[in-house]
């Protein structure tokens, strides 16, 4: 039932892909300036790659069992709502 | 222990799941956990987001007072425990359990070390008046009231995290020892790596945001 | 046959003591009658911190309360009743006992972090109630904890804090609990769309303690920060933002009035169908309206902050939303009136509580979407309509449900019969007397009497003394139960395994039930509701195995 999910290998590589990604967010404000906001977004996107790897490779989504997966979106798309409907609220106010 | 089966009307049999001893369903479970709390770090990025949105110049000069190689080297420090936290988690299913518990040691030496740092950034920062409540800081622009009010509430939460995680790592080793956790039987040391990976997960976006914005 | 009340196994195994073997077991069912009784000996405080305010406003003018006290006691019974009752409520106690007997299982999931939920709330209350011992009073913020007020009174507000945060921490247990025993121990052959409507209530509820319970916790703690160490983030001179902690409070606070409603809708179509005799009208659209119930449940929390300084932009968004909710919730009433139709109904006690939530709780809907519309909603913010909509709601729907869930499964949990027309005077007085409490408050709050005040203008003397008489009805209904309950267990009848002719799998085992409830795990292929001629149509025989006649 429980087949061996990864190996070392695996996780060595996934561990300097995570390593180069780190290296980036370094780099970038160095590389080229901008307002704290937009820096923001560059690094949350970076950080969101960093987040899928971990959660794809090191807790194994990948190979759990269908439902879990669900939940786990559903559980981000309800946060989502809570940023986007708060966030309409702030914008408009 | 034998598998117990139930029976329909025409005599064929299904198994039955016992309470006891599932190891997917205590997997399932932590999961879940980790639901809720990736909600409870949500709700803190979401009112970080919030006044970020309103003061991001502020937020900015503020992020440009923490230091950046202190907790970039917290960030790689992290990174590294939680691979070998994970290799822990592999050399223990395939039965070397010596290595798992040098892995599992391995991983609690570098949670000290981060949470070191982290005290040793708090207590410059404190040092220099910067904490909730203090005369300097509240002195100062709203905008940097919050950064810093949002700043020590997130990392304080995130560091009672990785103590809590230092417990439970205590504990793996204390239970690979006791053969509480053996090659057939590691769900306690699965949901920990979990755990550990979640920890993690939480600083990875928690750094950029205080530290790399105002760079 | 040996039930659970005679033998049990502890988190530490064995124990000779009684207490301990209660206090520390791991039975699921053990675990609910330990919620149960916490539950309402709490429920009964509260009720007369309720009775003590009726009577303080049967006359306008001071009586003998003073308006401080007056506060206390309302916070004191929101506080109560919200986050000590009926949030752990049908969950902890009825779902507790019921959920794995419905699922053919032995146990929940984790039967030790059940009893660990347990010792949770048991903190909670402890610590909620410590700041009555205290002396400095209860907290007087209402039990929403509004900053900035929650941030300056002098009041106590920090045990009552604490205590809702660790509720929070019992509530999420419990919740991941549930959803792992019901996607884990369901019996083999019994897929989603063959559990117990309860089950499916319970499933959705359990999301909702999961995910919506975190946010109440982080809030809370923050304001805990707050008062403790200025950090900021409410406080309006440090430039937080008190409407950001209204958002945050309400994406919990509203979700939780669904996580009170979802059980008791699963109540009324375990106990509907059991006395029209007949299958649920409709059981895949009730099943689903449930999970989108606390679904939309989240989507909707800013129609409590309509008049507190949201946008425009964001109000008419929550109106819309909250109007959204009145489908799912009318598909199951539609349905429930669809089932009695051509049903063999017979009214028995369980019947007539749930007949009478389903009146109260149309009354206590079609008022929540009159609240729904903006423009209504800046007249009727903040008096006794919202009150009245929230008590039709909660008491007329909720408990009315709880209690019929409660005269339902009594023979189960007992082993006895109750006293059947003691339970229908009760119902009799708690009807009537509900209805007198709550409904002249729908029009003294349209008249513009505002909720909270110790005091009111003479215009709306009649409606006060009307529901004061109401509530001394009500009152006398709850002690009727309790004595019928008591005098139950004294000199009840045997109950027998299925003393209502019910299908699900508890009315298979022997009433009380077993240590494990099922000697054999049956096997369930069959829908949860199968009547024939007014006859169960599924039989097993003493090996769980199903009998074809």
């Amino acid at each position: 039932m429980k087949t061996a999910i990864g190996t070392v290998a695996l996780y060595t590589k996934v561990l300097a892909g995570l390593l180069l990604l780190t290296l980036l967010t370094f780099l970038q404000p160095s590389w080229f300036h901008l307002t704290p906001g937009k820096t923001a977004g560059v690094q949350l996107l970076i950080a969101f790659m960093k987040v899928a790897l971990v959660v794809v490779y090191y807790m194994h989504l990948r190979s759990e069992i269908g439902y879990l997966k669900g939940y786990v979106v559903m559980a981000l798309v309800i946060l989502m709502i809570f940023f986007l409907i708060v966030g309409i609220d702030v914008a408009h106010s | 222990m034998k598998q117990e089966m139930a029976y329909d009307v025409a005599g064929n049999s299904y198994p039955v799941t016992d309470y006891k001893d599932d190891y997917d369903g205590e997997k399932f479970g932590f999961w879940i956990f980790l639901l809720t709390e990736m909600m409870m770090f949500g709700v803190l990025f979401l009112l970080f987001a919030i006044n970020f949105y309103r003061h991001s110049e502020l937020f900015g000069t503020s992020s440009g007072h923490l230091n950046v190689w202190l907790g970039g080297v917290n960030t790689v420090i992290l990174l590294v425990s939680t691979y070998t936290m994970g290799l822990a988690s592999l050399m223990m299913r395939q039965a070397k359990v010596r290595a798992s518990a040098y892995f599992v040691g391995a991983t609690v030496v570098m949670a000290i070390i981060f949470l070191s740092i982290k005290a040793f950034e708090w207590s410059v920062d404190i040092h220099h008046g910067i904490y909730p409540g203090s005369g300097i800081l509240d002195a100062k622009d709203k905008g940097e009231i919050l950064f810093f009010g949002l700043y020590f509430v997130m990392t304080g939460l995130h560091g009672l995290h990785v103590i809590v995680g230092i417990a439970l790592m205590a504990w793996v080793l204390l239970l690979i020892r006791s053969g509480g956790i053996r090659p057939e039987h590691n769900i306690v040391m699965k949901n920990v790596t979990l755990y550990w990976d979640f920890v993690h997960l939480i600083w990875i976006i928690l750094f950029p945001l205080f530290y790399m914005i105002g760079v | 046959m040996p039930s659970f009340y005679h033998e049990t196994e502890t988190v530490f195994g064995t124990h000779k003591n009684p207490i301990l073997q209660w206090i520390f077991t791991v039975d699921h069912k053990r675990i609910a009658l330990l919620y149960m009784g916490v539950m309402f000996t709490l429920f009964f405080l509260a009720v007369s911190a309720a009775v003590t305010m009726r009577a303080e406003l049967f006359f306008p003018g001071p009586q003998f309360l003073k308006p401080h006290t007056y506060n206390e006691l309302f916070t004191f019974h929101g506080v109560t009743m919200i986050f000590l009752f009926i949030v752990p409520g049908i969950p902890a106690a009825l779902g507790n006992f019921i959920l794995p007997l419905m699922l053919g299982a032995r146990d929940l999931s984790f039967p030790r972090l059940n009893l660990l939920s347990w010792w949770f709330y048991v903190i909670g209350v402890a610590t909620a109630y410590s700041a009555l011992m205290s002396g400095h009073g209860f907290a007087d913020t209402g039990w929403t904890f509004y900053a900035p007020y929650s941030l300056r009174t002098d009041s106590h507000v920090l045990p009552t804090l604490i205590a809702a945060f660790i509720l929070g921490i019992s509530s999420i247990l419990t919740g991941i609990n549930f959803v792992v025993t019901i996607h884990r121990l369901r019996a083999p052959g019994m897929g989603f769309f063959k559990m117990p409507l309860f089950v499916w209530g319970l499933y959705s509820t359990a999301w909702i303690q999961v995910l919506a319970t975190p946010v109440i916790g982080i809030t809370l703690l923050l304001v805990i920060l707050e008062r403790t160490l200025n950090i900021g983030i409410f406080d309006p001179t440090k430039g937080g933002d008190p409407i950001l902690y209204e958002h945050l409070f309400w994406i919990y606070s509203h979700p939780a009035v669904y996580l009170m409603i979802l059980p008791g809708f699963g109540i009324v179509s375990e106990v509907l169908t059991t006395f029209t005799r007949r299958t649920i009208f409709g059981y895949h659209a009730i099943a689903i309206s449930s999970a989108s119930i606390a679904g939309i449940g989240y989507l909707v929390w800013g129609h409590h902050m309509l008049t507190s300084g949201i946008s425009d932009m964001a109000r008419i968004i929550f109106s819309l939303l909250t109007f959204l909710v009145a489908i799912p919730t009318g598909v199951k009433i539609f349905d429930w009136i669809a089932t009695l139709y051509k049903g063999s109904i017979i009214l028995a006690t369980p019947m007539l509580w749930i007949l009478g939530s389903i009146v109260n709780f149309t009354i206590g809907g079609l008022t929540g979407l009159t609240l729904a519309a903006i423009g209504a909603d800046i007249h009727l913010h903040d008096t006794y309509f919202v009150v009245a909509h929230f008590h039709y709601t909660i008491l007329g729907g909720v408990m009315f449900m709880f209690i019929g869930g409660l005269h339902y499964w009594y023979p189960k949990i007992t082993g006895k019969i109750y006293d059947e027309v003691r339970g229908r005077i009760a119902f009799g007085l708690m009807f009537v007397g509900f209805n007198m409490l709550w409904f002249p408050m729908f029009i003294a709050g349209f008249l513009g009497n505002p909720r909270r005040y110790f005091d009111y203008l003479p215009t709306f003397t009649i409606y006060h003394q009307i529901a004061g008489v109401g509530a001394v009805l009500v009152a006398s209904g709850l002690l009727t139960i309790l004595y019928n309950f008591a005098r139950g267990l004294k000199d009840g009848k045997e109950a027998g395994p299925n003393p209502w002719n019910a299908t699900t799998l508890e009315w298979h085992i022997s009433s009380p039930p077993p240590l494990e409830n099922f000697s054999k795990i049956p096997y369930v292929d069959f829908d949860p509701y199968e009547y024939e001629n007014g006859e169960p149509v599924v039989r097993f025989d003493e090996n769980f195995q199903r009998v074809v006649r």
